[in-house]
């Protein structure tokens, strides 16, 4: 269903944050785009209306004292797991990004915050489901983390989302989004080839910044898919496709054609299902 | 009391080797790097960017872990140059492995060996024994051990190393006497150091301030029945030395997996439950014994 589709009624939102006059026209916006809303000055207020009603969408403000958003994640996992939490950040700290991909927050935003982006991340949350937001940090700190997520696309826009929040200060514009046309690319081929669109299946996604370069290493379960002869022949993809279209194979390569070309390296195991792909990154000077 | 304590009452030899070693005086210590990545791999607040930093300042390390991971185990198609690729390839768990590894078998220079006894032959076999170790941890649910395990692979037999370090000559005398008198290395060591490598290998273990299970793991490598404490790490390194020893004798998997359904160790750890769990031996056997033929030779360079 789309959300054009998707009945306006019954959405509800909770937005935690002190008054303020951006807190209003989120409020109207909300309103307006047809969701119920409820404003809490305070994480404690927040709390009290939680074990009356239950959200869709949690608005919290991360600078909120003395509970902000960070500190909330873990009890509304706990406690209400179909709850979707957007952060707000007040003042950007990449530490905060991190720890919001790690307690599982469907979305980190700056202020200020137009309503009409929030209203649209509130949409996006929404459709956003519990396996979406499973994704599972083995190690995570700044430069080097290690993660699964589920087997799906939204999943993979979330990550791409944080990971372009993360590296931002550290990355040209035209490099990352170069990194990240080849990080959603691998990744789909994951969901698609590896995992055969089953979302309880997990793709392992490593990711290193070392002084002036960045990698990723991402793997799926599944068989593998022949990237090996797409990389080792990359000037010849139309000749590609026209093999797989004699063995009755459908076409496919071309992403993986363009990874070669934009990233510096790429390595790939024996089985197709790891690849691992490096950039050098520079200043947005 | 440690365990070198407790050896001391039992086994006459151990303080007369201790004493000749520390006569000698050159103790190998644990590279700063190994401390390192021990300390980290304790503190999860610890930076592991820190410790790729410290990796590529040290060039003969960085070099072991490129030719690792350049190795058949990992299957990779094109040859990796870099150390970022290197240590994205590995990950963290199998980093701060092989860190560890490498910086304990470079703290012994090599040796050329003999028809007796070479200590590259140990380490290559020590090596196989460590990536055993892991993949039967992960096998039977003990994953979290998977290091520990792997560690404890790896070094089980380091009082070998020891005893052909600092007593070569009476070191090759026990082991020409247990060729000519049919004993195991173990029962030559006993009857003619009054000692035995386990026990030499739990006491650098405690010189080096490894962790007591590991050091136990080391003690009892031989006779995990023998020890009351932390039972998992210890039988998995006696396991993965049984493991490795039928991979190495030319018996089908069924055979391999009725003796080891018959060891007391492998029944007792079966039967101490979760999370523990009972796998089906064949395929643990064949995935175990995979790990064993493509285990990396791990060496500084």
């Amino acid at each position: 269903m789309s959300e054009a589709d998707t009945p306006s009624s019954g959405r509800l939102a909770i937005v935690v944050d002190t008054p303020c006059d951006e807190r209003s026209a989120w409020q109207d916006g909300l309103r307006a785009a047809g969701w119920e809303v409820t404003c809490c000055d305070s994480a404690g207020q927040a709390l009290d209306h939680l074990g009356r009603a239950a959200p869709d969408v949690l608005v919290a403000e991360i600078d909120l004292r003395p509970v902000g958003a960070l500190e909330l994640l873990p009890l509304l996992k706990a406690r209400w797991p179909h709850i979707r939490t957007i952060c707000t950040a007040r003042t950007h700290a990449l530490a905060h990004v991190l720890e919001c991909l790690r307690g599982g927050a469907a979305d980190y935003l700056r202020r200020p915050l137009e309503p009409a982006d929030l209203v649209a991340a509130a949409a996006e949350a929404r459709r956003t489901t519990p396996d979406d937001e499973a994704i599972h940090i083995e190690m995570g700190e700044m430069g080097w983390i290690e993660l699964r997520m589920p087997s799906s696309e939204r999943s993979m826009k979330r990550l791409d989302k944080f990971f372009r929040l993360l590296y931002e200060p550290e990355v040209s514009p035209d490099a990352l989004e170069e990194i990240s046309l080849c990080f959603t690319e691998v990744v789909k081929n994951a969901i698609e080839w590896g995992h055969r669109f089953d979302i309880s299946k997990r793709i392992l996604v490593s990711h290193m910044l070392f002084q002036d370069e960045i990698v990723f290493k991402i793997t799926d379960t599944g068989e593998g898919f022949d990237i090996g002869t797409v990389l080792e022949h990359p000037e010849e993809p139309i000749a590609i496709q026209a093999q797989r279209a004699a063995a009755a194979k459908r076409p496919g390569g071309l992403g993986i054609t363009m990874v070669k070309g934009l990233m510096d390296a790429v390595i790939y195991n024996n089985t197709g299902n790891m690849i691992v792909m490096s950039k050098k990154i520079y200043d947005a000077d | 009391m440690t365990q070198t304590d407790e050896r001391l009452r039992h086994e006459p030899g151990l303080a007369r080797i201790i004493g000749t070693i520390e006569e000698i005086g050159s103790l190998p210590t644990i590279p700063v790097v190994a401390q390192r990545a021990m300390a980290i791999a304790r503190d999860e607040h610890s930076s592991m960017r820190e410790i790729a930093n410290v990796i590529a300042q040290d060039h003969a390390l960085a070099s072991a872990v490129l030719k690792v991971v350049n190795s058949a185990y990992y299957g990779l198609r094109q040859k990796v140059g870099t150390l970022p690729l290197a240590l994205t390839i590995l990950g963290v768990r199998e980093i701060m492995d092989l860190v560890l590894g490498i910086a304990i078998i470079s703290a012994f220079p090599h040796a050329p060996g003999d028809e007796l006894f070479s200590r590259g032959a140990l380490w290559r076999a020590s090596a196989q024994c460590a990536y055993a170790a892991k993949k039967l941890a992960h096998g039977i649910g003990l994953g979290r051990l998977g290091s520990e395990a792997f560690l404890g692979g790896l070094v089980r037999d380091i009082g070998l190393i020891v005893l052909d370090f600092y007593v070569h000559d009476e070191f090759t005398a026990v082991l020409r006497a247990a060729r000519d008198e049919g004993l195991t290395a173990l029962q030559a060591e006993a009857r003619h150091l009054g000692t035995t490598h386990a026990s030499v290998g739990a006491w650098l273990a405690e010189k080096w301030a490894f962790p007591a299970p590991l050091v136990r793991a080391i003690a009892f490598h031989h006779a995990p029945a023998e020890t009351p404490w932390d039972p998992p790490l210890t039988a998995l390194v006696y396991l993965a030395g049984l493991i490795f020893r039928l991979y190495e004798q030319n018996i089908t998997e069924q055979q391999a997996a009725a003796i080891l359904e018959a060891d007391e160790t492998w029944r007792r750890l079966m039967a101490s439950g979760p999370p523990v769990r009972t796998p089906e031996v064949v395929p643990l056997l064949q995935a175990v014994g995979n790990e064993i033929s493509a285990a990396p030779i791990i060496m500084s360079a």
